[in-house]
């Protein structure tokens, strides 16, 4: 079960959103501030953090700051009551995973949150390549052809430069696959993945 | 002594003292010009210079009549200046009201955004677990709606507080008042309103935003539209004006033949949000005009009294100032 940590000061909204994200099979914590969110994941890190900009003591941007330190691949998902997306456009650039205007479409939303967790369980997860099938954990690229190994080979080349990638195949091929492999095995790998 | 000898003598002294004066006199007219010419003539053209730094002047006629008409000139130039110092503290002032204006829309926003978000979610929720009928179901949507209604009025209120980001272009008061005239024909028909342009030919053009210059075409209409019921005629006549500084200017100017503008009512056209019995009157003008000042070279209302209102908006033509 993936957790959710909701920091907003408005009590209402944390309560109705709870409950919202428990009937979606989440488990919920709440924290009315910043400082209380941050000792929260000090405490045990979530999967994923709701974070309202506008908080009181320290500042959505501040906290995001310090939740980017503790654990730079937990994604956060910025909330904003102002029509000024600045903040939240900021935080995007720093590496919040996305920000959502209040009050959001709440199917959007939750489709939001579960790419959101999506995200950081890629980046959690390894990809094996070239696994035998008995010692796969998780996902793996397989298989020893050579046009396999050509592949393998192309994302060791790859993967070390700074270089855009653009990986094509057809649907179904495992080309998200190679790009989180390709993730995992660059210098960027400590950073988010989105 | 012989009386003689001594008017011979008494003559040779009165000579004596003419020479000296009249040496002296030499002497003190030499100093007055030379007083004259580099105490107070040369720092007169130096004046001169100073005052006509606009134009050059002839400094070799005479200094104090052109002196005298730099000063004119001056005195002249310090009276507009005092006109348009004026001016932009009223813009100033302006600025002022907008910025709480922002303030109070920023802080409304954010505490009207939170209970929504609340609301919508329960509704969510509500929704999901209920087994509605066709017209519960009806009920759900049209409580959405509204919400999502209700949010874009904050949405506008935030944005009528933020001036937007302007995208100025060179581009011909004509295009954009067809444009606004076009889009609004459905409208004018709803109203029973017609629309006459008066045009001798296209306007040369202006610097402006043409999206923000057709809003403010379209509020005028609009609120001419809604002050007239029953229906009525608007005449937008396009002139170039030749002021008296040489400067070309685009004027477009929207009358209508409705009420008018309550002369209570006149001085609170620029501010924003006036509702008059019940009816938007300044809002659309507020919208556009100065609260966007940058995106208009100038602006001039002529309210009219009794019947009719018209609004005159007047725009520097692009290399029109020579």
């Amino acid at each position: 079960v993936s957790t959710i940590l909701i920091i907003d000061d408005d009590d209402q909204l944390r309560i109705s959103f709870e409950r919202l994200l428990k009937e979606e099979g989440y488990a919920v914590r709440t924290a009315a501030s910043g400082e209380a969110g941050i000792r929260m994941i000090d405490d045990a890190i979530p999967d994923l953090v709701l974070l309202d900009v506008r908080l009181p003591g320290m500042s959505g941007l501040e906290a995001f700051k310090q939740i980017h330190r503790i654990e730079s691949k937990l994604p956060v998902i910025i909330m904003t009551a102002f029509g000024t997306t600045e903040t939240a456009i900021e935080a995007t650039k720093m590496g919040a995973f996305d920000y959502v205007i209040k009050p959001f479409d709440v199917p959007q939303m939750l489709s939001t949150i579960r790419q959101a967790l999506e995200a950081g369980r890629f980046m959690r997860s390894p990809v094996d390549m070239d696994a035998s099938p008995d010692k796969i954990q998780g996902e793996a690229i397989i298989g020893k052809s050579p046009a396999m190994q050509e592949v393998y080979k192309a994302i060791g080349r790859v993967s070390a430069t700074d270089a855009t990638v653009l990986v094509r195949g057809e649907s179904g091929s495992g080309k998200e696959l190679v790009a989180r492999a390709l993730y995992q095995h660059s210098a960027r790998s400590e950073n988010p993945f989105w | 002594m012989t009386a003689k000898q001594e008017a011979l003598t008494e003559a040779a002294r009165l000579r004596d003292i003419a020479m000296a004066i009249i040496v002296t006199h030499v002497l003190l007219v030499m100093l007055l010009a030379y007083l004259l010419v580099y105490q107070i003539l040369n720092p007169l053209r130096a004046l001169l210079l100073e005052t006509g730094r606009s134009d050059p002047v002839e400094v070799s006629g005479d200094v104090v009549q052109t002196l005298s008409q730099s000063v004119r000139g001056l005195i002249e130039d310090v009276g507009q200046t005092q006109v348009a110092l004026e001016k932009s503290r009223e813009n100033l002032l302006h600025s002022e009201k907008m910025a709480m204006v922002g303030k109070l829309a920023a802080g409304m926003a954010h505490s009207v955004r939170n209970p929504f978000t609340s609301v919508k979610m329960r509704l969510f929720s509500l929704s999901r677990s209920l087994k509605l009928s066709g017209t519960q179901k009806e009920d759900f949507d049209v409580i959405s709606e509204e919400i999502d209604h209700i949010d874009t009025i904050v949405q506008n209120f935030l944005e009528f507080s933020r001036p937007p980001r302007l995208k100025m272009q060179a581009v011909s008061p004509s295009t954009v008042v067809d444009t606004a005239v076009k889009l609004l024909c459905y409208r004018l028909d709803s109203y029973n309103v017609k629309a006459t342009i008066h045009r001798d030919r296209e306007l040369p053009a202006v610097n402006a935003d043409p999206d923000q210059f057709k809003e403010v075409l379209v509020n005028l209409v609009v609120n001419a539209c809604e002050a007239m019921t029953g229906g009525g005629a608007i005449d937008i006549h396009e002139r170039v004006l030749q002021t008296s500084t040489d400067r070309q200017q685009a004027e477009i100017r929207i009358t209508d033949d409705g009420p008018g503008i309550p002369p209570a009512a006149v001085k609170k056209v620029f501010d924003p949000f006036l509702h008059h019995q019940g009816r938007r009157h300044g809002a659309g003008v507020e919208h556009c005009l100065p609260n966007h000042p940058r995106a208009w070279g100038a602006r001039r209302s002529h309210l009219g009294e009794g019947r009719g209102t018209t609004f005159t908006i007047v725009l520097p033509i692009i290399g029109g100032n020579l």
